[in-house]
C-alpha cells in the first residue's frame, strides 16, 4: 500500500509533523530562557543596585523617596516579565519533568486544579510538552466556561502515559494534532477528556 | 567575625552586586564563582559558612553543584541556598530531599534573610 509502512510517506509526513512539533517548543523554550537570563536578571540586579544607592544617601534626603519609588516600578516589572516567561514556556518541565511541572502549574491556574500524579518517569521531551498541554488546554477552557475546579491524574504503565483531566471536555485541534503526531490516542467524554501517550 | 559566604551564578554582574550588597551588610568574606569546579576550589581555597547557588549555572545545574559540595564537605550540609530570579514556589518540589537550608528569591537577598534560614551562624 502506497504511503504506508516504514518509511512511506505517510511516515515522512508523521516525522516532518513532530520535527515541527519540536521546533515549536524549543522555540518557545529558548524564548522563556532569554527572558529569565536577560531581562528578568538585569531587573532583579537593578533593583539591587537601586537599594544600595538608597541605603547610601543620608537619612530625611528627598531622593530616598524618589529611589524607592523606582524600586517598586521594578518590582513590578520583575513580577510583570516573571508572568510572561511563565507562560511562553513552563521551564521547571524541561528540568524536572511533568510531576513538578503540574504542582507548578496548579498553584497558577486560573481555577482550583487537583492533581493526582505518582512518581513518573521521565519521558521524551514532546510527550512531557504533549501531557502539559492537554492539561493546560482543557483548564484553560474550563476556567472560561464554568467556575468548579478541574482533577488530573497522570500514570504511566507499560509505555504509556495516561492523562486524564475530569471537569472539562474541550480540546483544541492543534493539541488533538499534538497527541495524534505522537501516536496516541484522546477522548473526550462527558466533562472528561482521557489522552494515552506512548513513552517509547 | 561575621560568616563567610560564596555567592555561585553565571551572571557577572549579579555577582558583583550581591557581593557589594552583603558587604554594605557587613560581611567581610564575601566570595564568588560562576560554575560548579570554580565553585567547589573556592569552598576549598576560602572555607566558607554560608554557599549560595543559583539554580541555574548556565549550562549547569545549581542542585547537581548541592550534592557535590555536600558530598565533598559533608559540614556544608544545611548551609547551602538555593537563589533564583524565578519563583520560589516552582522549586519546592525540587528543594524537597536536598540537603539545602532553604530558597530565597534573588530580590529577597541579604544578610538577614540568610541568618533567618540558617539559625547559628557566627
Amino acid at each position: 500500500m502506497a504511503g504506508e509502512g516504514p518509511g512511506g510517506p505517510a511516515a515522512e509526513l508523521n516525522a516532518s509533523r513532530l520535527r515541527l512539533m519540536a521546533e515549536l517548543d524549543g522555540a518557545y523554550e529558548r524564548i522563556e530562557r532569554e527572558l529569565h537570563d536577560g531581562v528578568q536578571q538585569r531587573l532583579t540586579t537593578t533593583g539591587m543596585e537601586l537599594r544600595l544607592v538608597e541605603a547610601s544617601l543620608p537619612d530625611g534626603d528627598p531622593a530616598r523617596a524618589a529611589l524607592a519609588d523606582i524600586g517598586e516600578q521594578l518590582r513590578a516589572m520583575e513580577a510583570e516579565v516573571r508572568t510572561l516567561s511563565r507562560r511562553t514556556f513552563p521551564a521547571i518541565l524541561s528540568e524536572a519533568g511533568l510531576g513538578p511541572a503540574m504542582r507548578s502549574f496548579a498553584r497558577h491556574a486560573p481555577l482550583p486544579v487537583e492533581l493526582s500524579i505518582g512518581t513518573l518517569p521521565r519521558c521524551p521531551a514532546l510527550v512531557e510538552t504533549t501531557a502539559y498541554h492537554v492539561v493546560s488546554d482543557v483548564v484553560a477552557h474550563a476556567a472560561r466556561t464554568q467556575a468548579g475546579f478541574v482533577t488530573v491524574e497522570i500514570s504511566e504503565r507499560d509505555g504509556s502515559l495516561r492523562v486524564v483531566v475530569t471537569g472539562g471536555a474541550e480540546v483544541t485541534q492543534i493539541v488533538r494534532d499534538r497527541v495524534d503526531a505522537l501516536g496516541g490516542r484522546l477522548e473526550t467524554q462527558a466533562e472528561r477528556v482521557v489522552a494515552e501517550l506512548p513513552t517509547g | 567575625v561575621p560568616f563567610r559566604c560564596l555567592v555561585v551564578d553565571d551572571n557577572q554582574r549579579f555577582l558583583e552586586v550581591a557581593r557589594r550588597s552583603l558587604e554594605w551588610q557587613g560581611l567581610d568574606v564575601v566570595h564568588i564563582a560562576t560554575s560548579i569546579d570554580t565553585a567547589l576550589a573556592a569552598i576549598e581555597a576560602g572555607r566558607p559558612d554560608v554557599v549560595l547557588i543559583d539554580v541555574s549555572l548556565g549550562e549547569e545545574s545549581g542542585f547537581e553543584l548541592l550534592r557535590r559540595l555536600i558530598e565533598r564537605f559533608p559540614h556544608l550540609a544545611g548551609r547551602g541556598i538555593m537563589i533564583s530570579t524565578r519563583a520560589e514556589e516552582d522549586y519546592t518540589d525540587l528543594m524537597d530531599g536536598m540537603s539545602a537550608a532553604g530558597f530565597l528569591a534573588k530580590s529577597a537577598l541579604s544578610v538577614n534573610a540568610i541568618r533567618a534560614l540558617i539559625p547559628g551562624l557566627p
